[in-house]
C-alpha cells in the first residue's frame, strides 16, 4: 500500500523533472560546445534524483536508464562531450523512455532498454576512463544517493506542515543552483523545486535507523560550510559511502539539526509557493459564491428598508472584496501557455528532421495564463495544428530557395489577450494553401455542389479543411495523419468554447488562429425557463435567438410530423424543451396550430447548435444571460441525458445545465445526412448576414428602456447627485479640468422623467468636438443585438428606431440628435467648419465637378441591412450628398459599373450577402478605372485583423456606422458634396 | 420524542455506536452518525428531468449541489409530498455528499453492540435487506439502517 503511494509519489515527481529536460537538452543542443554548466547540471541533478529514487523503489529499469543517461551528462558537463544533434538526439529518446517507463511503471520492469542504454553508454566510449564500479554496484550506490537527498532535506522532517518553509535551505549546496536556475528561467520556479521534497522524505522515513546515519554522513561532507564548490561532484558523493560506509556511521547528525534554523528564512529565489489540490480550490470557489449569494441577500434587504449611507458604503466595500476574492480565486486555476508551447520546440525540430525540412519555431507570450483545464485539453489540438503546419505548410529547403525564400522556415507561436479571450495564432511562412484546390477537392468529394463552389469565396474555401470528411486517406502521412483530421480539432476546440480559424496566401504561409475562453470553470450562459424550472445553456451553443410573434405563427409549420421554423429561406427543426425533459405529456401539449391561435403570445425558440447539428429549442421563457459556475452532478445523475451539469443561481437556487446534444438525442431529433451540408452553407451566409449591434442598455424612467450603440460611448460616470450643479437651465458636471454639459432624455424626448437619487450614471458621448453627458438612472448590460430596428412605429426626435430586448420596448437613441437638440449652438460651429475644411480640400481638378451635380458627386452606398442603409443615407443626405444605396456588394458593383463616373466616393458594409463588401473593394481595384476611388468601409464591430483584411483588400479607411460626425468629416475629406460645394460656391 | 435506554453500566460493558435516528413512515431507523455531515431542512429542490424515482432532486449546501434522495422510494414506500417535518440528511458516501430525505427527524441514540440484535428477514414488509440490527427501546424499535450501501445499490 504505502509502496503504490510512493511509487506514485515518484511518478509525479519524476514527470516534473523530466519535463523540464527536453526543453533544457534542446536549449544545451542550440549552445553547441558553449556549454552552460549551470543548465547541464540542472539536467544532470534531475536525471540523477530519478535514478536514485528509482533504484531505492527497485524500479531497474528506470535506473538503468536513468543511471547510462547520468553518466553521458557528466561527460557533458565535465566538457568531454561537445553536444551535437546526434548525441543529444540520444540524449532526448533516453529523456523519453524514461517519460515513457513513467506512464506504465507498474510494468517498467519487464521492458527491455539495453538497446537504449548501449547506445547511451556509446557516447562514453570515446577517451572514457576506465571505470571501476561492477554492474552490481549501482544499485547499492543509487539506495545511498536517495538517502543524500533524503537528508540534504532535513527541513522536510522538522517542518512537516508549512511547505512554504521548504524553501531551499541555506546549507544545501546541490539544490541551490537548480533553484535559482528555475527562478530564472521558469515563472513558478519553486513550486516545482517544493514539490520535490514531499517525495523525498516518504524514503527517508521508510529508511532503517542503520541506513540513515550513513546518509547523513553523506551529506555531511558536501553541506559543510567550508566546502567552496556549490556543486557536489556526484563521483564524490557516490564513492565516499563505498570506500568507507562503516565508519560513516556514528557521525553527528548536525546538518540536519542546522537545516532547520536555515530553513525558516525563504530565501529570495525561492518565491513562496504552494502546492494546493484543486478540489481545495473548487471548495474555495464555492464559499466564494456562497459569500456572492450572501451580499445579495444582504444587498437586497438592505434596499428594502431605507437605511443611511453609512451602511452603503460598508456594503459596497464588502461588495468588492468579495468580487476580488472571487476573482482570485480564479487566477488560481491559471497556469502559463507555456507549460504546452515548451514541448513544441522538440515537436518541430523532431519532425523538421525527419521530413528533411528545415524550421525555425519562435514562441511569443509563453508567460499568458489560462485555465489549468483548458491547457491540458488544448495540447492535443494544438500538437496536430503544428504538426500540420510543419508537414503540409513548410517547404523543403530546395523548394524554398527556388521560390525566394531562406532554406528555413519559420513557424511562430504566439500567444496573447484579446477581449477577454485567449488568441493562439500558429503562423508559418509556407506555401500557403491553394483555395482552388480545396473547392476542386470539396466536389469530388460531394461535399459542395458545383455551383456552391463557384459561389464560395477564397475564405470560406479554405475553411473547407475544417469540414468532417474532408481530410482525404492520400494526404494522410504517417506525421499530420494519425487518423485525426482537422474537423476533430476544430470541435475538440470547440467543445472547449473556443473558435478557430484559417487564413492563407498561397506562397506567402499560413495562419491558424485559435481562440479560446479564459476558463472552463466560468460559462456565459443564457438562462431559460421551462415549466417551472430555469435551465442554463452556454452561450456557445447558441447561434441566435427568434421570437415568434402570435401573428407569425405560420413560421412554425409541420413537416413529417416534426415542428420545423421556416428561418431566412431554411427549414430548422424544433425541439420542444418542456416535452423533451418529460415536463409535460407530449399529448398534453397541444399541436402548434391548435395552441397558436389560442394561448402563446410569443414563441421563444433558441436556435443553438453543436457540431453539425443544429435545430431550434422552444422554451417558455428567456431570462438573462450570466456567467455560471459550472458544478458536477452526483453519481445518482449520471444517466441524465440532457444534461452536463449543475450551477447556482444569484438566488441561491440550483438550475441544471442542457447538453444541447443530449437534447437532441432524446427528443429522437435526427440530421438529414443529405441536406446537411447544404444547410450548413445556407445557415453560414444566413449568419453572415446577420449584423449585430453592440449597445448599451439603460433606463432613465425605470420602467423605459434606451439602447445606445457602444461606438458611440466615449465612457460610463457614476456620480452622485450633489456632484450635479446647475448652471441656468443646463444642468453641469464638474469634471476633471472643466465641465461637463448634461442632459436629460425626458428634456429632449418623449421619455418619462428620470426619479431623484442618490447616485446617477452619466452616460459620455463626444460629439461636434464637445463632451456631452446623458443621465441615466441605471444601467442595464451591453448586448449585441440584430440591427434590426423598427424606425416607423415608434415616432420621437433623436430615437432611431425601436426593437424588443429582453421583453422591453428599447428605443435606440440618435446621440448625435439629442446633442443637435440640446445644444444647436455647437452644430452651427461645426457646419461653418466644414464649409472651411472643404474649401481647403477642393483641389482645382475637383472644381469643374462642383458645376455638375449630377456627375462625380454622388456617394455609393451599399449596405443590407435596410436600417442601417436609411439611416446613413438620411444622414448623408442632409449633410448635402447625393447617395445612391444598394443592397449589397453585387448590386454595388453592378451600379458602380454602370455609371463609373458617376461616383466620387463609395462606402461599403462588409457582411453582406451575394457579395460581401471585401469582395467588392476587390472588385473595385481590380479595375485601373476605380484604382483611385476612395472606398471607406463601415463597420459596428472589427478586430485588428479584420481591418487588416480590409486593407488589404482596398479599402482606403474604416468608419463606425452610427458614428455619424466622424463619417461625414471622412467623407468629406475623399468629396466635395454637392450641398457644401453650392455653398462654397456662393460664398465664394 | 424516543428516550434512551442505556445505563452508563451497559455502555461499558461493549463498544457503543452512536446513531442519529429519523422516522420514515412511523418507523424508526438509525444510521451511524460518523457518515453524517448535517442535518438541514429542506429548500429549494430542483427536480432533474429524467432522474431515477428515487431522487428528489438537487439542492444548493453552501454552493455544492448535493442530490437528494427520498428514502421512502429507496426502501420500497411511496413517495409523498415534501412537509415541513421533512429533512434532509446529508451523508458521506463515496466522495460525495447525497441528501437523504426523512420524514422526521428524531435523538441521538447511543447504543452498545451487545444490543443490537440481529434483524428480521423484513420488518413491517420492508425488504430487510439493508438493515444491519434492530435496537430495544422502551417505545419501540429503531432499525439500523446500512445506509452507504442504500446509496449504492441505488
Amino acid at each position: 500500500m504505502e509502496d503504490a503511494e510512493l511509487i506514485h509519489e515518484f511518478v509525479e515527481e519524476a514527470r516534473e523533472h523530466l519535463g523540464d529536460v527536453e526543453t533544457q537538452l534542446l536549449q544545451i543542443e542550440a549552445m553547441g560546445a558553449n556549454i552552460n554548466d549551470d543548465l547541464v547540471n540542472t539536467v544532470f541533478r534531475a536525471i540523477h534524483s530519478v535514478k536514485g529514487a528509482a533504484g531505492f523503489l527497485g524500479l531497474t529499469q528506470v535506473n538503468n536508464v536513468a543511471h547510462s543517461f547520468e553518466n553521458v551528462l557528466g561527460k557533458v558537463r565535465d566538457h568531454q562531450l561537445v553536444p551535437d544533434p546526434f548525441n543529444v538526439d540520444v540524449m532526448l529518446k533516453a529523456a523519453d523512455r524514461l517519460r515513457g517507463l513513467m506512464e506504465s511503471i507498474d510494468t517498467s520492469n519487464e521492458t527491455d532498454n539495453t538497446e537504449l542504454c548501449e547506445k547511451l553508454d556509446a557516447l562514453l566510449v570515446e577517451n572514457a576512463p576506465a571505470t571501476t564500479e561492477t554492474p552490481d554496484v549501482p544499485a547499492q550506490i543509487d539506495a545511498i544517493e536517495t538517502a543524500i537527498e533524503d537528508a540534504i532535506e532535513p527541513a522536510v522532517e522538522e517542518e512537516e506542515t508549512v511547505e512554504d518553509a521548504l524553501v531551499e535551505p541555506a546549507a544545501d549546496p546541490v539544490k541551490k543552483p537548480r533553484a535559482r536556475k528555475k527562478a530564472t528561467a521558469k515563472k513558478a520556479p519553486a513550486k516545482k523545486t517544493a514539490t520535490k521534497k514531499p517525495a523525498a522524505k516518504k524514503p527517508a522515513a521508510k529508511k532503517t535507523t542503520a541506513k540513515k546515519p550513513a546518509a547523513k554522513t553523506t551529506t555531511k561532507a558536501p553541506a559543510s560550510p567550508t566546502e567552496p564548490t556549490p556543486i557536489v561532484e556526484p563521483t564524490a558523493a557516490v564513492e565516499a559511502p563505498i570506500a568507507a560506509p562503516a565508519p560513516a556511521a556514528p557521525a553527528p547528525a548536525a546538518p540536519a539539526n542546522a537545516a532547520p534554523s536555515t530553513a525558516a528564512k525563504p530565501s529570495p529565489a525561492a518565491e513562496s509557493t504552494i502546492r494546493v489540490g484543486v478540489r481545495v480550490l473548487d471548495r474555495l470557489m464555492n464559499l466564494a459564491g456562497e459569500l456572492v449569494l450572501s451580499r445579495n441577500q444582504l444587498l437586497r434587504v438592505l434596499g428594502e428598508h431605507d437605511t443611511g449611507s453609512n451602511l452603503d458604503s460598508i456594503v459596497s466595500g464588502l461588495d468588492q472584496v468579495t468580487t476580488e476574492l472571487q476573482e482570485t480565486i480564479m487566477q488560481t486555476r491559471m497556469q502559463p501557455i507555456g507549460n504546452v508551447f515548451s514541448k513544441f520546440t522538440r515537436v518541430v525540430r523532431d519532425l523538421s528532421g525527419k521530413l528533411g525540412k528545415q524550421c525555425e519555431l519562435r514562441i511569443e507570450g509563453k508567460e499568458v495564463e489560462i485555465d489549468k483545464t483548458i491547457i491540458e485539453l488544448i495540447s492535443d489540438p494544438l500538437t496536430h495544428l503544428v504538426r500540420n503546419s510543419v508537414d503540409h505548410g513548410v517547404e523543403i529547403p530546395d523548394e524554398r530557395i527556388a521560390a525566394g525564400k531562406p532554406a528555413a522556415g519559420t513557424l511562430q507561436l504566439h500567444a496573447y489577450h484579446q477581449s477577454g479571450k485567449v488568441r493562439i495564432e500558429i503562423v508559418d511562412d509556407g506555401k500557403g494553401i491553394n483555395a482552388a484546390v480545396l473547392k476542386e477537392k470539396a466536389q469530388s468529394k460531394g461535399i459542395l455542389t458545383a455551383e456552391q463552389a463557384e459561389a464560395m469565396g477564397e475564405r470560406e474555401a479554405v475553411r473547407l479543411i475544417f469540414h468532417p470528411g474532408f481530410s482525404t486517406a492520400q494526404e494522410v502521412t504517417d506525421v499530420s495523419g494519425r487518423g485525426v483530421g482537422m474537423d476533430v480539432v476544430r470541435s475538440n476546440i470547440e467543445k472547449l468554447g473556443g473558435t478557430v480559424d484559417i487564413e492563407t496566401q498561397v506562397g506567402e504561409g499560413t495562419t491558424i488562429v485559435v481562440t479560446l475562453p479564459l476558463t472552463l470553470a466560468i460559462v456565459p450562459s443564457l438562462i431559460i425557463q421551462s415549466g417551472d424550472d430555469r435551465f442554463a445553456i452556454p452561450q456557445v451553443n447558441i447561434a441566435e435567438l427568434v421570437r415568434i410573434r402570435k401573428q407569425e405563427s405560420q413560421r412554425i409549420e409541420q413537416v413529417n410530423n416534426k415542428e420545423v421554423l421556416r428561418l431566412r429561406g431554411s427549414l430548422l427543426p424544433l425541439v420542444r424543451l418542456k416535452t423533451t425533459l418529460g415536463q409535460v405529456e407530449p399529448e398534453l401539449e397541444p399541436a402548434a396550430p391548435a395552441d397558436s391561435e389560442s394561448e402563446f403570445k410569443v414563441r421563444h425558440i433558441i436556435v443553438v447548435e453543436s457540431g453539425i447539428l443544429r435545430y431550434g429549442l422552444v422554451v417558455d421563457d428567456v431570462l438573462d444571460s450570466e456567467e455560471i459556475v459550472v458544478k458536477p452532478l452526483g453519481r445518482h445523475l449520471n444517466d441524465c441525458p440532457c444534461l452536463s451539469g449543475a450551477t447556482i443561481l444569484g438566488d441561491g437556487r440550483v438550475a441544471l445545465i442542457l447538453d444541447v446534444n443530449g437534447t437532441a438525442q432524446q427528443s429522437k431529433l435526427r440530421v438529414n445526412e443529405e441536406d446537411k451540408s447544404q444547410r450548413l452553407a445556407l445557415d453560414q451566409e444566413a449568419r453572415e448576414r446577420e449584423n449585430l449591434q453592440s449597445v448599451l442598455l439603460f433606463r432613465n424612467e425605470p420602467s423605459e428602456q434606451f439602447a445606445v450603440p457602444m461606438e458611440v460611448v466615449a465612457r460610463i460616470e457614476r456620480v452622485e447627485s450633489e456632484q450635479i450643479v446647475k448652471v441656468g437651465s443646463q444642468e453641469l458636471l464638474h469634471y476633471r479640468d472643466g465641465s461637463l454639459p448634461l442632459l436629460r432624455l425626458e428634456n429632449l424626448t418623449k421619455a418619462k422623467p428620470c426619479p431623484d437619487q442618490p447616485c446617477f450614471n452619466v452616460i459620455v458621448f463626444e460629439t461636434g468636438g464637445h463632451e456631452v453627458g446623458v443621465i441615466a438612472s441605471s444601467l442595464i448590460d451591453i448586448r449585441e443585438v440584430p440591427d434590426q430596428f423598427d424606425a416607423t412605429t415608434f415616432h420621437d426626435t433623436a430615437v432611431i428606431g425601436c426593437q424588443v430586448i429582453d421583453e422591453q420596448t428599447t428605443r435606440l437613441l440618435d446621440t448625435i440628435e439629442l446633442a443637435r437638440k440640446a445644444r444647436p449652438d455647437w452644430f452651427e460651429a461645426t457646419a461653418k467648419k466644414t464649409v472651411q475644411i472643404s474649401a481647403e480640400n477642393v483641389s482645382p481638378t475637383a472644381k469643374p465637378n462642383v458645376e455638375d451635380n449630377a456627375e462625380g458627386d454622388c456617394v455609393l452606398l451599399a449596405e443590407d441591412s435596410s436600417f442601417f442603409r436609411r439611416q446613413v443615407k438620411r444622414f448623408l443626405e442632409e449633410s448635402g450628398f447625393d447617395v445612391v444605396d444598394c443592397e449589397d456588394g453585387r448590386e454595388g458593383w453592378n451600379t458602380l459599373k454602370a455609371s463609373p463616373d458617376k461616383f466620387r466616393i463609395v462606402l461599403t458594409d462588409i457582411e453582406m450577402p451575394n457579395m460581401d463588401g471585401l469582395e467588392f473593394t476587390r472588385r473595385i481595384r481590380s479595375e485601373n478605372r476605380f484604382a483611385d476611388i476612395p472606398i471607406i468601409a463601415l463597420t459596428s464591430l472589427a478586430s485588428q485583423e479584420d481591418f487588416q483584411r480590409g486593407f488589404d483588400a482596398g479599402v482606403t479607411e474604416y468608419q463606425v456606422k452610427l458614428d455619424r460626425d466622424e463619417l461625414i468629416a471622412a467623407i468629406q475629406r475623399y468629396a466635395t458634396p454637392t450641398g457644401v460645394s453650392d455653398a462654397l460656391a456662393s460664398v465664394s | 420524542m424516543t428516550t434512551t435506554t442505556q445505563t452508563p453500566a451497559e455502555s461499558k460493558s461493549s463498544a457503543a455506536i452512536t446513531l442519529a435516528t429519523f422516522y420514515v413512515d412511523n418507523m424508526l431507523f438509525g444510521v451511524n452518525i460518523d457518515v453524517v455531515q448535517e442535518i438541514n431542512r429542506l429548500s429549494d429542490v430542483t427536480e432533474v428531468p429524467h432522474s431515477p424515482s428515487s431522487v428528489r432532486g438537487v439542492i444548493n449546501l453552501r454552493g455544492e449541489v448535493v442530490t437528494v434522495v427520498d428514502l421512502r422510494s429507496l426502501l420500497g414506500m411511496k413517495r409523498r409530498e415534501i412537509e415541513s417535518d421533512c429533512r434532509c440528511v446529508v451523508i458521506h458516501s463515496q466522495d460525495e455528499l447525497i441528501g437523504v430525505l426523512v420524514d422526521q427527524i428524531a435523538d441521538t441514540l447511543s447504543v452498545p453492540q451487545s444490543k443490537i440484535d440481529p434483524p428480521p428477514a423484513n420488518i413491517d414488509g420492508i425488504e430487510g435487506q439493508y438493515f444491519r440490527g434492530v435496537h430495544t427501546l422502551d417505545s419501540g424499535v429503531v432499525i439500523l439502517l446500512d445506509v452507504q450501501q442504500l446509496l449504492e445499490a441505488n
